[in-house]
C-alpha cells in the first residue's frame, strides 16, 4: 500500500512548492488533489496549467493518488435544478480529464444529498442515473470513478450492504466505493465496509473517529490516527482478507493547532504502522 | 398486455395516426379511443415525463381512453383540437402544468395562463413556492381518494369556474377536474410525474384510481 494526503491539508498561505516539499519530507508517496478546494486547482485551471501542476508534483518526487473535490456539496448530482445538476456533472467530467492528464486513475464523487426537501427517493434514482452515464465516460479515460460514503452528512447509503446494492443499481465496473474509514461513526464498523465492497474499493481515506461524540458545535467527530474508536488492526485485517493494496490517503479535519507541519510526519509515521500490522 | 402507449409526435395528422396505432394494436375488442398517450412533446421536465412513463410502463387500462400532458405549459393549436376531441369521445385527459418547472418564462407563463383560459376554460395563478415552510408541504388530494404527496417544486394556484377542486396544498387550491363531452379533464397544479418517477407508492395508486390503471 502507499502514502497519500489531501493538498487541502497544506497549511493556509503556504505555496504549493512548500506543500510537496513536506509532503516528500514526512514520507508520504503521493498527493491527493482537490479540485476547486485549493487555490492551484480550481475548475479554471487550464489543461496546460494542469500539466503543469504534475510536473511540479513530480518534481518533488511525488505522484497524484487521486483527484478529489468538495464542490459537490454545493452542486450534487442529485439536485433538482437541471442546471445545477449540469453542472455537477460538469464538476466529475472535469475531475476525470484532470485526472488522465495528472497520471492517476481515481476521482472521489460525493455522490448525493439528501435534505429536507429533496427527499432520498429522488436522490437515489438520479445519482444512479447519473453514474451509469459518468461511468462510461471514466471507463474510456482509463479512470475509476469512486463515490465516497460520507454517511452522516449525506444522509445517503448508510450501510454497507444499502452501499452495495447502490453500486449494484449503478452496475457499471468504472464506478465504485471511495471507502472513508473514519465517516462510518457509530453506524457500523469500517472493517465490515471493506469486507462487503473488497474489489469495488478505488481508494480510501484514513482517519480516525470519536464515536461517542457526535458532530455538535466546533468540536470535530474526527481524529488523528489512533485516538479514535476505530479498531485499526481489525481494519488492518480486512485490507489483508480484500486483497486491498493500493492507496490509503489520509483526511485530517482536526489539526494540530501549533506546529501543523508536525502534523504530516504523525500521520506519515502512524500509517506505516498500520501497513505494517504492528498495532 | 391490452395498453398502447405512444408518444406524440406532431401535428394534427400524427395524432389521426396515433388512434390508428391503438386500434391496430388493441383489436376489434377495444373501442376506438381506448390506450394511452403521452403527449412527450410538450413536457418541460423529463423527470415528470419519466414518471408517467415508469407509471403505464405493462400497466393495463380500464375505460375510455387515457391522454396525458406532463409538465405541459404551450401546446399548439392541432393538439388542443386533438385533445378537445378525446374529451367528446370519453377519454380523461390528465393535464400536468409545468408552469412551476418555468425558472426565466414570465412570456411562457403567461401563454400557458390563456391556453388553459382559452382552450380548457381553466383559471391559474403565478406559480407558489411552498418551501421552506413549517414542516413538509404536502399537496392533499380529496379525490379520486384521500391522498397525501410531497411537494415536488411550486405548485400552479388554480380557480375553478366550472368543475371541481380535487386537492389543495397551504390552503390554496391546486387541481381540478371537469366533465366535458363524455370525458374528463383533469389539471394538476402541482408535479405529479416526479413522484412516480421517485416511486412513491402513494401517487401510483393516485393515479391507478384517477385513470383505472391497474398499478
Amino acid at each position: 500500500m502507499r502514502k497519500s494526503i489531501g493538498d487541502n491539508m497544506i497549511p493556509k498561505g503556504w505555496s504549493l512548492e512548500r506543500g510537496l516539499e513536506l509532503v516528500k519530507k514526512a514520507g508520504f508517496d503521493g498527493i491527493e488533489l482537490w479540485l476547486g478546494d485549493v487555490p492551484w486547482f480550481q475548475m479554471a485551471t487550464t489543461d496546460a496549467e494542469v500539466g503543469e501542476l504534475r510536473r511540479r508534483v513530480e518534481n518533488a518526487g511525488l505522484v497524484v493518488s487521486n483527484v478529489s473535490t468538495g464542490l459537490h456539496w454545493a452542486s450534487p448530482l442529485s439536485a433538482r435544478d437541471p442546471q445545477l445538476r449540469a453542472q455537477a456533472v460538469r464538476i466529475v467530467e472535469r475531475q476525470i480529464e484532470t485526472a488522465s492528464l495528472l497520471g492517476t486513475d481515481a476521482i472521489l464523487v460525493v455522490a448525493g444529498l439528501v435534505t429536507e426537501e429533496i427527499p432520498y427517493n429522488e436522490v437515489y434514482q438520479r445519482c444512479v442515473d447519473a453514474l451509469k452515464s459518468l461511468g462510461g465516460t471514466a471507463a474510456r479515460a482509463g479512470v475509476k470513478i469512486g463515490c465516497e460514503n460520507c454517511n452522516a452528512e449525506q444522509r445517503f447509503l448508510m450501510s454497507p450492504r444499502e452501499f452495495r446494492q447502490f453500486l449494484d443499481d449503478v452496475n457499471h465496473p468504472a464506478v465504485g466505493i471511495h471507502l472513508d474509514v473514519g465517516n462510518i461513526h457509530d453506524t457500523g464498523f469500517a472493517e465490515q465496509w471493506i469486507e462487503i465492497h473488497g474489489p469495488r474499493i478505488t481508494r480510501i481515506h484514513v482517519k480516525d473517529v470519536l464515536k461517542h461524540r457526535g458532530r455538535c458545535g466546533d468540536q470535530s467527530v474526527y481524529t488523528n490516527l489512533f485516538l479514535g474508536d476505530n479498531n485499526w488492526p481489525a481494519i488492518r485485517a480486512a485490507l489483508t482478507k480484500v486483497g486491498y493494496d493500493g492507496w490509503l490517503v489520509a483526511e485530517m479535519e482536526a489539526r494540530y493547532r501549533y506546529a501543523p507541519d508536525q502534523q504530516f510526519h504523525d500521520t506519515s509515521r502512524a500509517l506505516d504502522r498500520l501497513i505494517s500490522g504492528h498495532l | 398486455m391490452d395498453v398502447t402507449r405512444r408518444e406524440f409526435i406532431g401535428e394534427a395528422a400524427a395524432s389521426v395516426a396515433i388512434v390508428a396505432l391503438h386500434r391496430k394494436s388493441l383489436g376489434r375488442r377495444a373501442g376506438r379511443d381506448r390506450g394511452v398517450v403521452v403527449l412527450a412533446e410538450h413536457s418541460r421536465n423529463p423527470e415528470s415525463l419519466a414518471g408517467f412513463q415508469a407509471a403505464l410502463k405493462a400497466s393495463p387500462i380500464a375505460g375510455d381512453g387515457l391522454v396525458i400532458l406532463p409538465a405541459a405549459t404551450t401546446i399548439p393549436d392541432a393538439t388542443v383540437r386533438f385533445v378537445h376531441d378525446r374529451l367528446r369521445r370519453g377519454a380523461t385527459i390528465i393535464f400536468e402544468s409545468g408552469a412551476g418547472f418555468l425558472s426565466h418564462g414570465a412570456d411562457e407563463f403567461q401563454r400557458h395562463r390563456a391556453l388553459l383560459e382559452e382552450a380548457f376554460g381553466i383559471r391559474i395563478h403565478s406559480p407558489v413556492g411552498l418551501w421552506p415552510g413549517h414542516g413538509i408541504p404536502y399537496v392533499e388530494y380529496i379525490w379520486p381518494r384521500a391522498t397525501l404527496i410531497r411537494d415536488y417544486s411550486r405548485v400552479v394556484p388554480v380557480t375553478a369556474q366550472r368543475g371541481e377542486v380535487i386537492a389543495r396544498a397551504n390552503g390554496l387550491s391546486v387541481a381540478l377536474r371537469r366533465r366535458w363531452g363524455r370525458g374528463t379533464l383533469i389539471f394538476l397544479g402541482a408535479p405529479l410525474g416526479p413522484a412516480l418517477l421517485f416511486g412513491d407508492a402513494e401517487a401510483r395508486q393516485w393515479l391507478s384510481h384517477c385513470t383505472g390503471i391497474r398499478s
